[in-house]
């Protein structure tokens, strides 16, 4: 009936006779008729019928026109008939009748017709809407001005842009390149980060666009097609993708699971998860490398004649142990490449630290790369920090004295190695966390202190004094150029690394906040209070307390939906936004000591009944999922990134470990294809980036070993306070039998930490043997280059979709489609 | 009252609160000031300001919406709901939707704005690729493959 609606409408139109005020809504289609035929221009006498036909009249009339209303050329044959039949005369006369219809003014056509149709049958209706309602539909989307295709866009659901996306090329073009109903669909959905995050993102796709103009490895992995012409989409739908397809698999999906036992029954003190391979290091010495697909043991790092504390990975491993060498290693092959000594007792944290843009040192506007070489920072219990060349795959190898238990002291090396850069003294305790981004490097003391050092000359800018008690944690916010510092005394406090001064205060936890991590909206610092605190980084201000745990937080990771924390008991995952508890990921754990995720895994290492297990939930659902999760990979260089904070640098080796991947197996399958995706790739991919939550970052380096009151206080489960003198050797001892090097140990431990000397090597060694061992070291600076993910589609020659449309189309009038 | 000329020269004299729902002729009056002369709208035909000033004329004596609603948009959960009375008044045509969309913004006015971009999304939602060809005489120019390229870009979005 629409198209008789509208007939209707244009008959109505009003003449200024009554213009005035509103004019009716419906009319009777009487008065409508009435109206007309009063008009003053009205037609001339019409030739045709009256406008009130005989019923026999309209009776003939229709059934001619059912079926094939147009066809009214077939003359029937000229048979001259002795009595003129009604058709044969009408039809004769319809060339006729249409010159004078065509003859008459608009309105007079409408009347006209309407009076046909009132006459008309139901087919003849039917027939007729079937040709009108094409006639009058409109491509809205592709006719109307851009500006309101937009409005009209930002109605739909992800679910009906993807049909509507389907349609034709003009619709996949509007709705994949408009960017503002991307952006208001991920503000909409609580899933706009803010901050530096969407446009480091954006910049990276389309400097992976750029310099990948050809490369359309996707399309031939997961659709058998030809390359296609199809533009590409902008970066924020591809942003907009990632994050809901990750949401919704950690938040409504049953992940798989799969557990194996690791390490025997020791601690595992750090935990990296990178390019599909899980890496373990433990308080046994040792280093395992697993299949996340399998759990089976791919290589055993070995070499280590200490616990190790330390872990980072950039492209080749880098160690810290307590037997107060740092190693490298080559993870295709297994082998101990580099051994640098140099620390006099344990080295408890490290970061690798990559070129990266930052804003010139002197001022201005101008930006340089920092360091100009790929660096090592570590820092010992001897109060010192080091920085070393990391070494590239061509260097030589080096030992150094005593590198395999023989030939000397590790720590009378430097002066031969030719890796050793630097050493930065000024700590009057034991170096427990660091952070680097850049040129700018900060480092946490058991001296109460934080540093802030120029990694270039070796200069100490600031010493951040504040804190009452230990620092244990630190972490970077380069583009804020803040620092913030978790502390034995309770509190977090955020520092300008500019000018030195304290900007804010965090209070609230009532112990020991031992791990601290960073996204662009958020602050997560965890503590022996049993509880995690979520901060906005910029004001200070508390947002959620995440409590549920009944003992110090002992690992977490976050990202902007979700915060896995462990505890004694139990691994449960948190929603970022809300506060709320999400579920319970393991329970009735002696411990978990280490959790990381990415933006598909998650593995944890725990202990129950004297035995340590790898746990891997794997979020990524079947086959399909898998593809494309792979496909969205390009948001977790966003997450990545987010972390990271430096979306700029990827041509600081990014791609190309397609080598390494092969030796190991299915773990790179297909991620040769991924590296150096997302433009800064090497950016995104390191850091969080595996681990698609943004978090880790800051993380790194950050672990504890050490006898803290607060390793103590772990295993009672109880309290939570750490404080009290209570936990001697002898309750460490009653609480973990099952570790006699612990209980033996424990009061040296206890007591070379407490003056942070040197120690020798065999004391040193023994130091940290002790489970729980708080903070993991998440080192995260681990995946370097992954760029994972290149962009799904393939790229168009300039990857500027254009969208054809007539932009001002105002009245284009009614034309037949076909 | 005021008097308005449309493209096709038909003259219309409405109240002054009604052609006011109209931020275009509401600046137009307040810039000239009170006078007889007609204001014209070169972009609008009769057939079309007639439907228009029939919704301005039922939302006369409602609150014109502020500056503070418009730029809470964004970030308001997107809602299609349309009012009772303007659902039934927007059951037109394509064709005619059409051109209250495109006059609505020309004039200026925002909620007969909104009812139409609506009005069209709702068109769209809950149906197949092919229903939404079908229903505004859409032809499909993807090639295969790009069909199958797009379906399976597009899978993650399916039940959100």
């Amino acid at each position: 009936m629409e198209g008789v609606e509208s007939s209707e409408n244009i008959i109505m139109t009003p003449g200024a006779q009554h213009g005035r005020s509103p004019p009716p809504r419906k009319k009777q289609r009487a008065s409508a008729v009435e109206q007309h035929t009063s008009r003053s221009n009205a037609a001339p006498p019409s030739p045709l019928p009256s406008p009130h036909p005989s019923p026999s009249a309209s009776v003939l009339w229709a059934p001619n026109h059912t079926g094939a209303s147009e066809d009214f050329t077939p003359a029937p044959p000229a048979v001259p008939p002795i009595q003129p039949d009604l058709s044969v005369t009408t039809l004769l006369t319809l060339p006729n009748l249409i010159t004078h219809y065509n003859a008459l003014p608009v309105q007079l056509q409408s009347h006209l017709l309407i009076n046909f149709l009132r006459h008309s049958p139901l087919p003849v209706l039917r027939t007729l809407h079937s040709i009108l309602t094409p006639t009058l539909a409109r491509d809205f989307l592709t006719l109307l001005p851009p500006e309101l295709t937009s409005v009209i866009l930002s109605y739909l659901s992800p679910s009906a842009l993807f049909a509507a996306s389907c349609v034709s090329r003009a619709w996949r073009a509007m709705i994949d390149s408009d960017p503002a109903l991307w952006r208001s669909l991920l503000r909409r959905t609580s899933t706009w980060f803010g901050g530096t995050s969407e446009a480091a993102f954006t910049e990276r796709v389309y400097n992976y666009r750029a310099r990948h103009p050809l490369r359309n490895p996707r399309l031939s992995r997961y659709v058998d097609s030809k390359p296609t012409n199809l533009p590409l989409p902008h970066p924020y739908k591809l942003l907009f993708k990632s994050r809901h397809t990750v949401l919704h698999r950690w938040m409504h999906t049953p992940p798989k699971r799969l557990t194996f036992a690791a390490h025997g029954n020791s601690v595992v003190t750090c935990l990296l998860f990178s390019r599909r391979r899980i890496i373990s290091a433990s308080d046994d010495h040792s280093i395992h490398i697993y299949s996340p697909f399998t759990g089976e043991q791919i290589r055993v790092l070995e070499g280590h004649t200490g616990g190790v504390w330390a872990l980072a990975y950039h492209d080749t491993l880098v160690s810290g142990s307590t037997d107060r060498t740092v190693r490298i290693w080559d993870l295709g092959t297994g082998k101990n490449t580099h051994v640098f000594g140099g620390h006099t007792s344990t080295v408890r944290c490290l970061a690798v630290v990559r070129p990266t843009w930052v804003d010139s040192p002197n001022g201005g506007a101008t930006k340089e790369k920092w360091p100009k070489r790929t660096l090592i920072v570590t820092g010992s219990r001897d109060n010192t920090l080091r920085v070393w060349r990391l070494p590239s795959k061509d260097d030589p190898e080096y030992r150094c004295f005593g590198a395999d238990g023989v030939g000397g002291d590790p720590a009378d090396d430097t002066s031969e190695n030719p890796y050793h850069l630097r050493l930065l003294e000024g700590h009057t305790n034991a170096v427990r966390a660091l952070a680097a981004h850049g040129r700018t490097l900060v480092s946490g003391s058991y001296d109460s202190t934080v540093r802030v050092w120029d990694i270039v000359t070796g200069e100490c800018k600031w010493e951040l004094t504040g804190h009452a008690a230990k620092v244990y944690s630190v972490v970077l916010d380069p583009p804020h150029k803040q620092v913030c510092s978790g502390s034995m005394d309770g509190t977090v406090r955020i520092w300008s690394t500019q000018t030195g001064e304290a900007i804010h205060v965090l209070t609230g936890h009532t112990s020991l906040v031992g791990l601290l991590s960073l996204s662009s909206t958020s602050l997560v610092s965890a503590a022996a209070d049993s509880t995690l605190r979520i901060w906005d980084p910029h004001t200070g201000a508390l947002q959620h307390t995440l409590s549920a745990h009944t003992g110090a937080i002992t690992c977490f990771q976050h990202d902007e939906f979700k915060v896995l924390s462990g505890s004694d008991g139990t691994l449960k995952m948190w929603d970022t936004r809300d506060g709320s508890l999400v579920k319970d990921l393991l329970t009735g754990v002696t411990g978990v000591w280490q959790v990381v995720f990415d933006e598909r895994f998650c593995v944890a290492a725990s202990n129950r009944q004297e035995t340590t297990y790898i746990e891997v939930w794997d979020f990524g659902g079947d086959e399909a999922a898998e593809a494309d999760i792979e496909a969205a990979k390009i948001g977790q260089d966003d997450t990545a990134s987010e972390s990271e904070y430096d979306g700029e640098d990827g041509d600081v080796d990014d791609y190309g470990d397609d080598d390494r991947m092969m030796d190991l197996g299915d773990a790179g399958e297909g991620e040769g294809d991924d590296a150096g995706a997302g433009g800064g790739a090497g950016a995104g991919a390191d850091g969080g980036a595996d681990a698609g939550g943004s978090t880790r970052v800051k993380q790194e380096v950050v672990d504890d070993a050490g006898p803290s009151s607060w390793l103590a206080s772990f295993p009672s489960g109880s309290s939570g306070l750490p404080m009290a003198p209570a936990w001697g050797p002898s309750r460490l001892h009653h609480q973990h039998p099952h570790h006699p090097k612990l209980a033996v140990k424990v009061e040296d431990t206890l007591g070379l930490l407490g003056t942070g000397a040197s120690a020798s090597a065999s004391a040193s060694m023994s130091t940290p043997r002790v489970p729980f061992g708080g903070f993991g070291v998440l080192a995260e600076q681990q995946q370097q280059q992954a760029g994972e993910a290149p962009p799904p589609l393939p790229p168009a020659a300039d990857g500027t979709p254009t969208r054809p449309r007539q932009r001002s189309a105002i009245n284009p009038r009614g034309r037949w489609k076909t | 009252m005021v008097n308005l000329v449309t493209s096709d020269n038909e003259s219309f004299t409405v109240e002054k609160a009604v052609a006011s729902r109209s931020v275009l002729i509401k600046n137009m009056l307040e810039d000239v000031g009170e006078s007889d002369q007609p204001i014209p709208l070169p972009n609008v035909t009769a057939s079309v300001l007639k439907k228009v000033l029939e919704y301005c004329d039922h939302h006369k004596n409602e609150p014109m919406p502020t500056s503070e609603d418009l730029a809470a948009e964004d970030t308001r959960k997107r809602t299609t709901d349309i009012g009772e009375w303007d659902q039934k008044f927007i059951q037109v045509d394509q064709e005619m939707l059409f051109e209250i969309i495109l006059a609505a913004n020309y004039l200026d006015i925002k909620p007969l704005l909104d009812v139409g971009c609506k009005t069209v999304a709702n068109m769209i939602k809950g149906k197949t690729p092919e229903e939404i060809r079908k229903l505004f005489n859409i032809v499909n120019d993807f090639t295969p493959e790009e069909e199958a390229q797009i379906k399976k870009e597009n899978e993650w979005a399916e039940d959100r």
